[in-house]
């Protein structure tokens, strides 16, 4: 119905010019619009310039030195794609790989379920609601120095908050030190830090819907498990998608969350490719570094190209 | 009104009044040593002075407590002041200064001068990134009654081709300390003298989980770096004498990792040892979890503050030895003046490392920073007979051993250290489990991609 409005003032604009003859502008004529285009091109050139300093030049850099021995204040030597083949037999490297799967979709899940639960609550009227939605937002808000580190001290064994709190019933639980629950802790803080942009925005989406829908579903005899099913996932689904990508983009290019709270260990348990870029760094090698880099550009490649389908949808 | 007036005014003046004596009373002494022994300059540092462009900028390694590298700063800014010059002093956590460091050199903004461990000098000397001052190290040796042995041996290494690439102003040493009043509940009167002998007093008087025995990183922290000196006592070696070709993959490592995965195995470490932060060991021990740990000092010192019953009923000995004897390798600290710098800013900074040597200034200095002594004139300074921390460092300046000992002190050296190599290898063991002939394996690849990269 929109679409056809839309359609009928476009058919409607464009017979105006025939109506008001006197003062329409002229058809153009090919010579301006091309003039037009150049002027076009040269307004966007300062952009693309800025684009190609900040982003293309420093991208075609890392991709280069991940085919040279480069180490830090020497131009290094082309060595082909040996940086990459030593990545078959590198430990951190297949924790990485392994931790990319695990824990950007772990997150990914729990911070979906989280963040619409609490959207969902907080869309409901309560006593105080707008004070409850900026308590929720806290996580998000604060520096994730901050955040991590608190989290970090929480979490040490034995004697950080949670075991304190847990040692009437349980020896202390090493969060940090085992290897499955380092897991888990890197996890659930990671979670804990980014569920709030899930549920501001998937809060966001629930706003738009229309209560019709849900007053004619319940003259209908909808349960609200049936509501929550048939009317308010199919209106936040794209929603929801567009937050997925670029949730899993900025996971799976975390760094603080990892390097404060375990550095990647206990030994690569907890590895990702940020920290093992870093780590290569700190031994000065820029090739090495480069590669672990440009190594996740395919995957990270491939999420950006679902967030553009996806905005292209919406 | 009249006398509400005179009232204001009296307490504006009372306040200014108590404002100029408070800040008289707390600055005059610090300014007085941040100011001593400046004078007129020599008429080429005059000249360097005026022909300096911009500010003169200088990186300190921060050290605890703060009120050292305040001191320093103060001192600086005296000096700059002095000649007319903007100084402008960055404090550089020193666990960050490889990556900091590295971020400069690439973009091309080193600063003026600064102050860089023996591994990142190494690492910079051999690059060409830094100015050789065999001038002013001798200056500031004859000066002070001439560079101590184990010094000067260290900044005179071969791998530097004969030249001196910094003055050293103090060296980090590790110094073991003990619980020893629980150590001595159960009969360890002294502290021990090696590592079996640590592990047996760990064994027999650690309570897990509330107390554990060996509060030492093993995470990839520069504290975890330990477990390199540890494997040398043992026999192990990274590279050949040459410095080219590593040795990782020995006999004497795997007897090193075995020993030391008996020890983790049977619950010596607190677990949280493989991920610990650099400040994760110094809080093991000033919260009562661990019974030794290895550090250079500053928690003594923050001991002596914050707790200084815990402070006095420890202990601070020298390194255990291993089976191939004790390895305790002095960790000189350099001012460096890096190869980008003016002509102008290479006088200035020479100057400035002339300045900064001054005993009257540096005995304050090393009054709280946890600095070994570096100068014979060092050797008398008060606190290293009234601190049993700085006694420690005192007689591993004498005694203790040169930089990398028993390797070979080089730029691959210092790469392999800076990657954590060892720590990673010993977690491979501990953690994953893996076998030992396989992590020494990997650690050894890893270590000769380093040395090859370096070699060639």
């Amino acid at each position: 119905m929109q679409a056809r409005t839309e359609q009928d003032a476009v058919a409607a604009g464009a017979k105006a010019p025939a109506a008001t003859a006197g003062t329409a502008r002229r058809p153009r004529k090919p010579v301006a619009a091309g003039k037009e285009a150049r002027l076009g091109l040269l307004l966007v050139i300062p952009a693309v310039a800025v684009i190609a300093i900040l982003i293309g030049y420093p991208t075609i850099s890392s991709i280069w030195y991940s085919f040279t021995d480069r180490m830090v204040g020497s131009p290094g030597r082309f060595i082909g794609i040996e940086n990459y083949t030593r990545l078959a037999t590198d430990s951190g490297f297949l924790s990485a790989a392994a931790n990319l799967v695990l824990i950007v979709g772990v997150s990914l899940l729990l911070k979906l379920v989280l963040g619409t639960v609490v959207a969902v609550v907080l869309n409901r009227p309560m006593p105080g609601r707008n004070l409850w939605r900026l308590l929720v937002m806290l996580p998000w808000a604060m520096p994730g120095f901050v955040a991590f580190m608190g989290l970090r001290l929480m979490f040490e064994s034995p004697y950080g908050a949670i075991n304190v709190a847990l040692e009437t019933f349980t020896s202390p639980v090493p969060f940090l030190s085992d290897p499955d629950w380092a897991r888990v802790s890197v996890v659930l803080a990671t979670v804990w830090r980014g569920f709030p942009f899930w549920a501001i925005s998937i809060l966001a989406a629930l706003q738009t819907i229309p209560k019709e829908l849900y007053e004619a579903a319940r003259m209908d005899g909808a349960s609200a498990w049936q509501q929550f099913v048939h009317i308010t996932v199919p209106q936040i689904r794209s929603t929801v998608a567009v937050v997925a990508v670029i949730s899993a983009i900025w996971t799976a290019n975390g760094f603080e969350n990892i390097w404060l709270m375990t550095q990647g260990g206990p030994s690569t348990t907890t590895m990702t490719f940020p920290v093992l870029s870093f780590l290569s760094l700190q031994s000065r090698q820029l090739g090495q570094a480069a590669a672990y880099a440009v190594v996740i550009l395919p995957v990270m490649a491939l999420f950006i190209m679902l967030l553009s389908r996806r905005k292209k949808e919406i | 009104m009249r006398h509400s007036r005179k009232i204001k005014g009296l307490g504006v003046l009372a306040a200014l009044s108590l404002l100029a004596t408070g800040c008289s009373t707390a600055g005059n002494g610090d300014d007085a040593v941040a100011a001593d022994g400046l004078g007129a300059p020599s008429a080429e540092v005059a000249q360097a002075a005026k022909d300096f462009q911009g500010t003169f900028s200088y990186w300190i390694g921060l050290t605890f407590p703060e009120s050292s590298n305040e001191l320093e700063a103060a001192r600086i800014k005296a000096w700059g002041d002095n000649l007319g010059i903007k100084t402008d002093i960055v404090k550089v956590n020193q666990n960050e200064v490889v990556q900091q460091t590295s971020g400069a050199i690439e973009a091309k903004s080193l600063p003026t001068a600064m102050t860089v461990p023996y591994d990142l000098m190494s690492t910079m000397a051999t690059a060409n990134q830094l100015t050789p001052v065999p001038e002013t190290y001798a200056a500031v040796g004859g000066a002070h009654g001439g560079w101590l042995d184990s010094i000067d041996a260290a900044t005179n290494a071969k791998s530097f081709g004969g030249k001196v690439y910094g003055v050293p102003f103090g060296f980090f040493g590790n110094v073991l300390f003990s619980r020893a009043d629980l150590l001595k509940e159960k009969g360890f009167t002294t502290p021990p003298k090696t590592w079996d002998e640590l592990l047996a007093q760990s064994k027999a008087t650690q309570d897990p989980p509330s107390t554990y025995g060996m509060g030492f990183a093993l995470s990839n922290v520069l504290d975890g770096n330990l477990t390199t000196s540890m494997m040398q006592s043992f026999g192990g070696r990274v590279a050949d004498d040459a410095g080219q070709k590593c040795t990782i993959d020995s006999p004497e490592t795997a007897n090193f990792l075995g020993w030391i995965k008996g020890a983790f195995d049977a619950g010596q470490f607190p677990p949280s040892a493989v991920t610990w932060d650099g400040a994760g060991d110094n809080n093991s021990f000033t919260s009562g979890e661990s019974l030794f740990i290895v550090n250079t000092g500053s928690v003594y010192q923050s001991m002596k503050k914050d707790d200084p019953d815990l402070a006095e009923s420890s202990a601070y000995s020298a390194l255990p030895a291993g089976p191939s004897g004790q390895v305790a390798p002095v960790d000189p600290r350099y001012r460096v003046v890096p190869s980008s710098t003016s002509e102008a800013g290479k006088i200035l900074a020479q100057d400035l490392f002339e300045t900064l040597a001054d005993d009257t200034y540096m005995a304050s200095f090393m009054e709280n920073a946890t600095y070994g002594p570096v100068l014979k004139s060092q050797l008398d300074y008060p606190v290293f007979t009234d601190s049993p921390v700085h006694a420690g460092l005192l007689e591993q300046a004498e005694k203790g051993t040169a930089p990398a000992f028993p390797d070979t002190a080089n730029a691959a050296y210092s790469d392999y250290q800076n990657a954590f190599s060892t720590p990673r290898m010993v977690q491979r063991v501990l953690v994953d489990k893996v076998a030992i002939d396989k992590a020494m394996a990997e650690a050894q690849a890893s270590c000769q991609k380093i040395y090859s990269q370096h070699a060639g």
